[in-house]
């Protein structure tokens, strides 16, 4: 065994694999990233708009959408991930691999994501939906063409956000047999006790995350206006 | 209240008086809770929502913080109404460099608002509002933000804009400034009610409402108080000049033929929109029979004369 005193000669790293783990891992994210954000925008446009004072004040709607999206949230996500796998069978399947991690990954980072929206749309400017209004918008017109837009920077902020933590959870899901890094990390790095796997899985991961939140903050910088 | 075809008219009003409510209500933005608006000959206050967005579309609408989007460029902002309006690409790019053509916004028009000054800024909130040829502009404290040089030069923006295109404006304001140098009418509102109404170079000559007094002083000279007044012997009188009047020798001719001297306490010499005017606090100082043979003469040549 060897030991961070001794030092590491990384014997036990076996390249091939790890390329691969990365590739799943990249995948999952990415996968999982495109529905969390198709179905994130569209509850985080619904508690928006459904919210006290907004288009389409529905205080009965608002509050029940808001309490699933809680409940979600408070749900630890190595518990979601097996309490879904009824689900998961259904949609692909399997609940091992990567197919199998990509629902609860959606599952989990979609109330997520929905609250970011919400957050980001809030910060549109009252006097700049007002103005649409007077223009003649019609509410679908104020969603598309003003508050998605207007709200860019912070979405967009959100989305880097999200992406960042669904790494994180796609490692958790190896608990499972998910696939990935994390899978990886835990076979060899936890249970092997191989912990220059572990160092490496853990460099590829801190990797990943620095050039996520780099790219964000970069479209961010890019679309800012004010 | 009723504001007449191709007139400007403002609403004076301490903030919290309701005058924006009472603007917002033109276009529906605010639902009155009782009575009607009608715009042209159609009443809004009867309309589905559809039927109250394209209507929309005939009422043009400037803000005081300018409201545009922040993430579209100038030409962008523009463009938005017409998009809305569902005009074609060709369309809208040649709406488009007419209306910057118009506000004299032409190099700035790939530029964000965040780089434009606040007078450029309120110019393409004027375009935007503009430009689906509406036949009313609503402006809600549209200089408030601006310091005095951008607001005369966004005043007579409006001025130009009502001239040229004959479009009705009604504008809200907190300052008499705005009123007399382009409404036609004015209302006074105070505490949600309309305490005075009527042609601003009558309004702003012979306020009658405490809160008219308080706004016709924001812009007119102070100078003679109460105690100085009545320090004076001779005959007090409060001579208002209308029209070319206001630059004719006519106080120099009416005393001339007679021993009648006299003494300017206080006046003011301006214009109201076009209109020259005139009004002096002057004391004359002679015989009674003089004083009323002088005050005569004055009123024949026009002149309102009243004494204090």
């Amino acid at each position: 065994m060897s030991g961070i005193g001794k030092g590491i000669d990384f014997e036990n790293v076996r390249w091939p694999e790890i390329w691969e783990a990365t590739n799943d891992t990249l995948f999952m994210m990415a996968a999982s990233l495109v529905f969390t954000i198709l179905f994130g925008l569209i509850i985080g446009v619904i508690l928006f708009l459904t919210s006290r004072r907004q288009l389409l004040q529905q205080p009965i709607v608002y509050g029940v959408l808001s309490l699933i999206v809680n409940i979600l949230r408070s749900v630890p996500f190595i518990i979601l991930m097996i309490m879904i796998m009824p689900v998961t069978k259904l949609i692909t399947g399997t609940t091992l691999g990567v197919e199998g991690s990509i629902p609860p990954l959606v599952v989990a980072a979609t109330p997520f994501f929905a609250r970011l929206v919400e957050t980001s749309l809030r910060e549109v400017d009252r006097g700049v939906i007002e103005a649409a209004q007077a223009m003649g918008a019609s509410k679908w017109d104020i969603v598309r063409r003003v508050l998605l837009r207007e709200s860019r920077p912070g979405l967009l902020a959100a989305v880097t956000i999200t992406a960042v933590t669904l790494v994180s959870y796609t490692a958790m899901s190896g608990v499972i047999g998910g696939g990935g890094l994390g899978d990886l990390a835990l076979r060899y790095g936890y249970q092997r006790f191989q912990t220059d796997v572990m160092i490496v899985t853990v460099g590829l991961l801190i990797v990943l995350v620095q050039v996520l939140q780099t790219v964000g903050d970069i479209l961010v910088r890019r679309f800012s206006r004010k | 209240m009723t504001v007449q075809k191709g007139e400007i008219f403002g609403i004076i009003g301490h903030s919290g008086a309701g005058k924006s409510t009472l603007l917002r209500c033109v276009n529906l933005l605010e639902k009155p809770t009782s009575g009607t608006v009608t715009v042209g000959d159609v009443e809004l206050t009867g309309l589905s929502e559809r039927q109250l967005q394209n209507q929309r579309r005939r009422i043009g609408m400037i803000f005081q913080h300018f409201n545009l989007l922040s993430m579209s460029t100038v030409r962008d902002n523009i463009a938005f109404p017409l998009v809305l309006a569902k005009l074609s690409k060709f369309e809208v790019s040649k709406r488009v460099d007419e209306l910057l053509k118009l506000v004299q916004l032409e190099q700035h028009a790939d530029k964000y608002p965040a780089q434009l000054s606040g007078g450029q800024k309120q110019r393409v909130g004027i375009a935007r509002a503009l430009a689906n040829n509406p036949d009313v502009l609503l402006c809600d404290e549209a200089t408030s933000a601006l310091d005095p040089q951008t607001t005369n030069s966004i005043l007579a923006l409006l001025l130009d804009i009502n001239a040229k295109l004959g479009i009705t404006i009604l504008l809200i304001t907190h300052e008499m400034n705005v009123i007399r140098s382009i409404c036609d009418r004015v209302a006074v509102i105070d505490q949600g009610e309309i305490v005075e109404m009527g042609e601003v170079l009558h309004v702003f000559l012979k306020p009658e409402h405490p809160v008219t007094r308080d706004f016709v002083a924001q812009v007119a000279d102070s100078g003679a108080n109460g105690q100085l007044l009545h320090q004076r012997t001779g005959r007090l009188l409060r001579m208002t000049y209308i029209g070319d009047l206001t630059y004719e020798p006519i106080l120099y001719n009416a005393v001339k033929p007679t021993g009648v001297q006299f003494a300017i306490l206080q006046g003011t010499v301006s214009r109201m929109k076009q209109t020259p005017y005139g009004q002096l606090i002057v004391e004359l100082i002679g015989s009674d029979s003089e004083v009323e043979s002088v005050i005569a003469v004055l009123r024949d040549e026009g002149l309102e004369v009243e004494s204090i």
